[in-house]
């Protein structure tokens, strides 16, 4: 055994040691990883947390922190700064590599912490270029000037870094064992970052570029008929029989229409198809108890952690219960002893794209108003793990920053495009939640959402007084009409944002005579509004749904809201279901297509879990739109914009010879009874395909694929084919991984009552049972009591005392 | 035998303060002091390293009813939970077996300085 000697086997051994502590590729290193007292198994929560008693540094005084039986956090501080700080040092230590990593993502650092990846780092340099860490910085800077503010976010930054300061690598959470890194000291920029990342889900979608195309492709007819009509079942969010009192003063648009070089594509993050919402609030002459019930789901694409964390804040004049977002301090969507609120996106155009004309290659200077106006530059850093640096110059002009179209290689010349975007603006919106938070009556909830900036909402209220209101909540550019629908002159004044409507004008209404207010993302008003908001909102149909039910309601308890969250009913299937069966050619069907058209024709629209048409019906008009717009819109070989699907069924209700209907590519002149019953057929083939024969496996909670990715997408981390009904369209808006990512159900009254639940738990630690904890009852609509204290509990599930110096 | 044990004694004890690469500090030790034959010291060095990791992460993994190991098992790819406590088990046998057979041979001396059999 010669060969075995000690040299050679001292190499192997030390050989080893270094390959199990190195980390390849996406591989951790394995020894690290696999160590059964520090690697990952050091996560595996085996009993419940103990109470104990902590010493953090700057608290001012004894703070209190009872987890109740579904671990949800109270925290019973004896004065504001207490408060926040003890809020942020929870949320770390529930949520901490969630807060971390939607940071980086909103900073352009992903390849920081991911290492070499093409695609992050793409994802990395238009973040920078969209200006992320840019406005971030704006943003700090001016929550800096309020003092109250700035003590809010130094507080709770200093209550995250008591947490990380706590840590070895050892505790730290799985991810970053996983990852190979290790969490990075908190700052309020880091909170300004999140704020650009919701901005950035919510405020960060343009259609510029694709209407431009649309128009220059089927012109200006097809815009009009497609864009600029709403359907007739619409129902604003404030209703037609509203009247404004008062006079709107508008920019004059420019006598003739600017035509881009080219639109072809410009840099942009897809827009987030995932996101809408419902709130609605009724007023007491319409509930049971006599007081106000209002209902709130945000609809997002649902992650493990979730989104959300439940918290209870209290503290002398403070005390509310809802939902936080991790980072940001303060109550998100939640209600105190007085009010409550609840908020769904707003779909105003606040993001616009402008052709520029530099007048060299240095870009120094650009074309505006007739002169060359100077541009300011600013350095982008992107440090790749492993030490590749990436650096990128970003030209800024007035506007905003530059972007160069991805296909003007092909021209003679680059064209560049200026953005436009409220996420650039300077204000200080997290002082409205924080205000929201501590309102006790309808003035307090206005006075709060006066400096709110964006992304906008709309902010559903109702409150002990009796009150219910809405309000389409934001700073809203003051536009033309149709100003912004498509890519805009940036040389011409008149196309900048000349202005802001004032905020007493913006849309809202208080106390209707319906005896409602309610909001799901469609159109903020009807044409009778005097001001221009945007050209694409969500379609009618959830909007539509709610004010139906909710105008025969009456005697309403909290259970019917809670039941109505849970409505699988689909206008869109009622609006045009009838019609399709009735279009098929039934002489081109086969037996067993026939048997289930029985099926289809007696189905009643519900998008239920359990039942076979919704699958069926979602990949039927799929199909049939494909194959009414694809022809034309392929030829096109660019990206057009599709119409929404509420417009296009009454196009083919009103107009079933319409244009498009023909495929362009046969000779013959195809109808839509054809199309319908081709399209009933190919789905058919899918489904088979796909599912087998008809049975269970083609009921509609398998086909969705209700997948809750975890939120860095580690596999294994996430929940996977969460059986559900739902549909983009109703108002249980659950399918493919998005949806209500909370459900709050508030009954005002002498004693406010709270109901809610969303899919996840509080820790965000896959090692523990309590991490996917309310998936269940998410699924199946029953929300959880909430337990509001008044005060502090004497019992609890433990407890956390956090002591001063 | 008593290798075994002393290893996985003290394995334990350094890996509770000491990153997880100081167990085989525990195989060099003790293969250098019983200087076995070198497929024994490898053998030995294996099993008690294997035994002390595959039995932590078996405790870890019952108590915890095996949430974690389900989500890190789906995250491999490995199918069973199970297989994720043996890939434990396996890491630290081969450090134990390469610790331990390094151990024995660098020890140049003839004679051990004792038996793995009690006398």
């Amino acid at each position: 055994m010669r060969f075995l000697s000690p040299f050679l086997s001292a190499i192997l051994l030390i050989a080893c040691l270094i390959t199990l502590n190195t980390k390849f590729g996406s591989i951790p290193p394995l020894g690290t990883f696999f160590d059964p007292d520090a690697g990952f198994w050091a996560n595996a929560e085996l009993d419940l947390p103990e109470s104990e008693q902590l010493h953090l540094e700057g608290l001012k005084a004894e703070v209190s922190v009872v987890f109740d039986e579904r671990r949800v956090p109270h925290i019973f501080a004896q004065n504001e700064h207490d408060l926040f700080l003890a809020q942020g040092y929870i949320t770390a230590q529930q949520r901490l590599f969630q807060m971390e990593i939607q940071t980086y993502d909103a900073a352009g650092r992903l390849s920081e912490i991911i290492g070499e990846n093409p695609q992050v780092q793409q994802r990395d340099l238009t973040t920078r270029r969209w200006g992320m860490p840019w406005a971030a910085e704006l943003k700090v800077a001016e929550v800096q000037k309020d003092s109250t503010s700035w003590a809010i976010v130094s507080a709770y930054s200093q209550g995250v870094n008591a947490y990380i300061n706590t840590l070895s690598p050892k505790n730290y959470p799985i991810e970053y064992k996983v990852l190979n890194a290790a969490p990075e000291a908190w700052s309020p920029l880091k909170t300004s970052l999140l704020h650009m990342n919701m901005l950035r889900t919510l405020a960060g979608g343009s259609s510029d570029d694709r209407t431009s195309r649309t128009a220059a492709y089927f012109g200006q007819d097809f815009i009009e008929k497609f864009f600029n009509t709403d359907p007739e079942a619409l129902e604003a969010i404030i209703p037609s029989s509203h009247e404004w009192e008062f006079e709107a003063e508008r920019p004059e648009a420019p006598q003739t229409e600017f035509v881009p070089k080219t639109a072809d594509r410009i840099q942009f993050f897809e827009p987030n198809a995932g996101v809408g919402s419902n709130n609605w609030a009724v007023h007491g002459s319409k509930t049971a108890s006599g007081y106000p019930i209002l209902a709130g789901d945000p609809h997002l694409s649902l992650s493990l952690p979730s989104i959300w964390m439940e918290m209870q804040l209290h503290a002398p004049d403070y005390n509310a219960y809802g939902v936080t977002f991790q980072g940001i301090p303060g109550i998100l969507i939640g209600f105190n002893e007085h009010i409550a609120f609840s908020e769904t996106n707003t779909g105003s155009d606040v993001m616009d794209w402008y052709e520029i004309t530099f007048k060299d290659a240095s870009k120094n200077e650009y074309w505006y108003d007739n002169t060359w106006k100077p541009t300011t530059k600013r350095i982008e850093e992107i440090t790749v793990k492993g030490g590749n640096i990436i650096t990128d110059t970003l030209v800024f002009t007035h506007h905003g920053p530059v972007m160069r179209a991805n296909t003007s290689d092909t021209l003679a010349e680059p064209v560049y495009h200026a953005m436009r975007w409220i996420g650039h603006e300077a204000g200080n919106s997290l002082a409205t939640f924080i205000r929201l938070n501590k309102a006790k009556n309808y003035s307090d909830y206005v006075d709060a959402l006066k400096e709110y900036v964006a992304p906008a909402q709309n902010f559903v209220f109702a409150s002990n007084e009796g009150d219910i209101a809405i309000w389409v909540n934001g700073k809203l550019p003051n536009k033309w009409d149709y100003q912004g629908q498509k890519v805009s002159d940036g040389s011409n004044p008149d196309y900048d944002w000349q202005g802001w409507i004032p905020h007493a004008h913006n849309p809202h209404h208080k106390n209707p005579p319906r005896g409602f207010v309610s909001s799901a993302n469609q159109e903020s008003t009807h044409d009778s509004y005097p001001y221009y908001l945007a050209d694409e909102f969500a379609p009618y149909e959830r909007g539509r749904r709610i004010n139906d039910l909710l105008r025969e309601m009456d005697q309403i308890t909290p259970q019917d809201m809670m039941d109505m969250q849970m409505d699988n009913y689909s206008l869109h299937a009622e609006s045009i279901v009838p019609e399709l069966v009735e279009w098929i050619i039934k002489d081109s069907l086969n037996a067993k297509e026939l048997e289930f058209l029985v099926q289809m024709s007696s189905w009643n629209f519900e998008m239920n879990a359990d039942l076979k048409q919704p699958g069926f019906f979602y990949y039927w008009w799929r199909t049939l739109t494909r194959s009414i717009f694809s022809d034309e819109y392929e030829a096109a070989d660019t990206e057009l914009r599709y119409p929404d699907r509420d417009r296009v069924v009454e196009v083919l209700k009103n107009e079933p010879g319409f244009y498009l209907i023909d495929n362009i590519e046969t000779e013959s002149v195809e109808t839509l009874q054809e199309l319908v019953t081709d399209a009933y057929s190919y789905t058919y083939q899918l489904m088979s395909n796909y599912n087998g024969v008809v049975g269970e496996d083609w009921n509609w909670g398998f086909v969705m694929n209700n997948d809750i990715n975890h939120v860095g997408q580690i596999p294994g981390f996430g929940a996977n084919d969460v059986y559900s009904g739902g549909s983009y369209e109703a108002i249980n808006a659950t399918r493919f991984g998005y949806g209500p990512s909370w459900r709050m159900v508030v009954e005002l009254g002498p004693e406010v009552k709270g109901w809610g639940v969303y899919p996840g738990g509080i820790t965000g630690n896959p090692g523990s049972p309590n991490y996917d904890a309310f998936i269940e009852n998410w699924r199946t609509g029953n929300h959880f009591e909430l337990n509001f204290y008044r005060e502090k509990p004497d019992e609890s599930l433990f407890e956390l005392t956090l002591q001063s110096n | 035998m008593i290798l075994a044990l002393l290893i996985i004694v003290s394995a334990f004890i350094l890996n509770l303060f000491l990153p997880w690469w100081s167990i085989a500090l525990a195989g060099l030790i003790f293969g250098f002091v019983f200087k076995e034959k070198a497929l024994t010291s490898f053998l030995w060095g294996f099993t008690a390293l294997f035994i002390l990791w595959g039995s932590q992460a078996m405790y870890t993994h019952l108590a915890n009813d095996g949430v974690l190991t389900g989500r890190i098992a789906e995250m491999l790819g490995v199918g069973s939970p199970l297989i994720v406590v043996l890939i434990t088990g396996v890491i630290g046998g081969i450090v134990g077996g390469l610790s331990t057979l390094t151990g024995s041979l660098m020890n140049p001396k003839k004679t051990r300085l004792l038996s793995t059999r009690i006398p």
